[in-house]
């Protein structure tokens, strides 16, 4: 349990990496006091967690790291991808070509913004990262695949709670544009590794 | 008012000539100093360049013309830089494109623009994840870091239009139309290169390398390259003609604004930063102003709004050039912003354009020399 921490940890720059774009942009779009910004974070958590729940539980099922396949991670990064731009020209009032369908997709999140928060927690955890490979690897054949993943879990999100504090000084113009702009250019990354693990069928 | 006849009252020749005489000092320090020996060429190109910089500086102060005579110096150091780094690069490699082996080697160098990519990979995993020893001539990391931390503390966003020698070229091409096809473009895409900063810095941590360097760089097309050996090469060397063409060239020259550095150089955002504490600003003062507009217009960083610069203003004087009431002017934070105007100007174009001369003015010699070299 103390390595899954430690492995949790270590690896948070990775994490924060990967899944701290997403939450960081939604936050600095959103104009929210830093308690609100929690509650998004907490959302975004919520998602991570459930996901990691599902992965510790399957392991603990099967014993196997090889069950989920590459076209799922490539699917959920897609899906990732799609919410972030979603979320970045529902966010702006620029017209171009899709925008009225997607202000429609985010109208209906209006009020519901911790949703879509931990939707993008959920879906870019089933990105398996080098941290999960490492922390599954470490896992298998022990009895505690549970509290590995919990130690994970925290150990990951340290790294995490500082990003609300943003809101302090979020309500400036500039920080909002420059999360909706965060969020797109997330978004095309995402995008570019989904389609090419699903063109190269490697993770 | 006609300020550029008031720029210095009466005098003024008397004193440029009196604050050109220490800048040319330290132009011929900087050129002739380290540098002893080498062909006709060499000696040729150094006295020319010598000279060039001597006349563009006397210019800035004689005229009052901040922007127009810095732009010459700016452009023609940005292309003879790339001129001679290529040139470096085939003498000491044969070639301009490098392999990945080779990057991770530490045996290529790098540039100013990678320091953003490597500050949160290097703190969190305390490893500097880019090549650190270069090719011979260029600056190491830490000293690259150092000149950049410096020339930011100093100059704050200046560096954009005193110091990077790639700015030079949307600088020039920005400029080759006499008006915009593209009026109006929007000052809010100015925050983009912040969220490139926020991203390629965390993307970078995940990646483990200098993903903007790696991926999306404009001037890797004008510098060196990776060379192509797979799909993946190819894609890279695709993302890099197509940034540098539509970035540095199309859009810069149909909308007049200096589009790479405006919107998308994640250094250009950290610099920006760097204003907050730098006590140089370009400022308005109010009581002067129409309301006119131009300096607005003028601006190739998107940086004025409501008549005033704002957090990306990189110092090229260029509104201060074209405010017709001199209104818009160069200004030190904390004094009277109607008064020592001559002054906060001066005070900042002698450590820019020193700074300018010590970044550039080695390559621009090269640069020369070399096209000497095709004639003789
Ligand atoms: S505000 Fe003026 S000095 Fe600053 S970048 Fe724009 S034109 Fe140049
Ligand atoms: S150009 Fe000068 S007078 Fe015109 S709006 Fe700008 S600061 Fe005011």
């Amino acid at each position: 349990m103390v390595e899954s921490l430690l492995i949790g940890l270590s690896t948070s720059a990775s994490c924060v990496a990967q899944c701290g774009n997403i939450i960081l942009s939604i936050i600095m779009a959103e104009k929210k006091s830093v308690g609100q910004s929690y509650g998004l974070l907490s959302g975004f958590m919520l998602g991570r967690l459930l996901i990691y729940s599902g992965i510790s539980a399957v392991i603990s099922l099967i014993d196997s790291a090889a069950t989920i396949p590459a076209g799922v991670t490539a699917v959920s990064l897609i899906a990732v991808s799609a919410i972030m731009l979603i979320y970045s020209i529902g966010k702006t009032k620029q017209l171009c070509l899709g925008h009225h369908f997607t202000r429609k997709i985010y109208s209906a999140c209006h009020g519901r913004i911790s949703l879509l928060a931990f939707a993008a927690g959920a879906l870019s955890s089933l990105n398996i990262c080098p941290p999960i490979i490492s922390l599954i690897a470490s896992s298998i054949g022990t009895k505690a695949v549970f509290a590995n993943f919990a130690m994970f879990f925290i150990g990951t999100s340290v790294f995490f709670l500082p990003m609300p504090l943003i809101g302090a000084i979020k309500n400036t113009e500039a920080v909002t544009k420059t999360g909706r702009a965060a969020a797109l250019i997330v978004s095309i990354i995402f995008l570019a590794k989904g389609i090419g693990i699903l063109t190269s069928g490697q993770i | 008012m006609n300020r550029k006849s008031n720029y210095w009252g009466t005098g003024r020749i008397g004193k440029s000539i009196l604050l050109f005489a220490p800048m040319m000092m330290l132009i011929m320090l900087m050129l002739l100093g380290s540098a002893s020996g080498g062909d006709a060429a060499t000696q040729i190109a150094r006295l020319i360049t010598i000279a060039f910089f001597g006349a563009m500086f006397f210019l800035i102060i004689y005229t009052g013309k901040t922007d127009k005579w810095r732009a010459v110096a700016f452009i023609v150091s940005a292309l003879l830089f790339c001129i001679a780094f290529i040139h470096n690069l085939i003498l000491e490699r044969g070639s301009m494109t490098f392999s990945n082996a080779e990057e991770l080697s530490c045996t290529i160098p790098f540039c100013h623009i990678v320091t953003t990519m490597m500050i949160i990979p290097a703190a969190v995993k305390q490893t500097i994840l880019f090549p650190g020893s270069l090719v011979e001539g260029f600056a190491s990391i830490s000293a690259m870091f150092v000149i950049v931390l410096c020339f930011s503390i100093v100059l704050g966003r200046g560096f954009c239009s005193w110091g990077c020698f790639y700015g030079g070229w949307d600088d020039g091409t920005s400029r080759i139309l006499r008006k915009p096809v593209i009026k109006k473009v929007n000052n809010s895409y100015k925050w983009f290169s912040f969220a490139m900063l926020i991203v390629m810095a965390l993307w970078s941590a995940e990646a483990a390398e200098p993903t903007y360097c790696s991926w999306l760089c404009p001037f890797k097309a004008v510098t060196e390259n990776e060379r192509i050996v797979d799909t993946i090469t190819l894609i890279k060397n695709i993302i890099f003609t197509l940034t540098f063409a539509v970035l540095v060239v199309v859009l810069p020259l149909l909308t007049k604004k200096r589009i790479q550095c405006a919107t998308f150089c994640p250094m250009g955002a950290l610099l920006s930063l760097f204003n907050k504490i730098n006590i140089f600003e370009v400022k308005n003062d109010t009581s002067k102003c129409i309301g006119c507009g131009k300096c607005e217009k003028a601006c190739p960083m998107l940086a004025i709004e409501k008549r005033c610069p704002t957090l990306t203003c990189s110092k090229c004087g260029k509104c201060v050039d074209a405010c017709p009431t001199g209104a818009m002017r160069f200004h030190i934070k904390g004094t009277p912003i109607d008064k020592h105007t001559t002054i906060a100007r001066t005070l900042f174009i002698f450590p820019a354009y020193t700074f300018l001369v010590t970044l550039c003015g080695g390559s621009v010699a090269n640069g020369l020399a070399l096209i000497i070299n095709l004639f003789i």
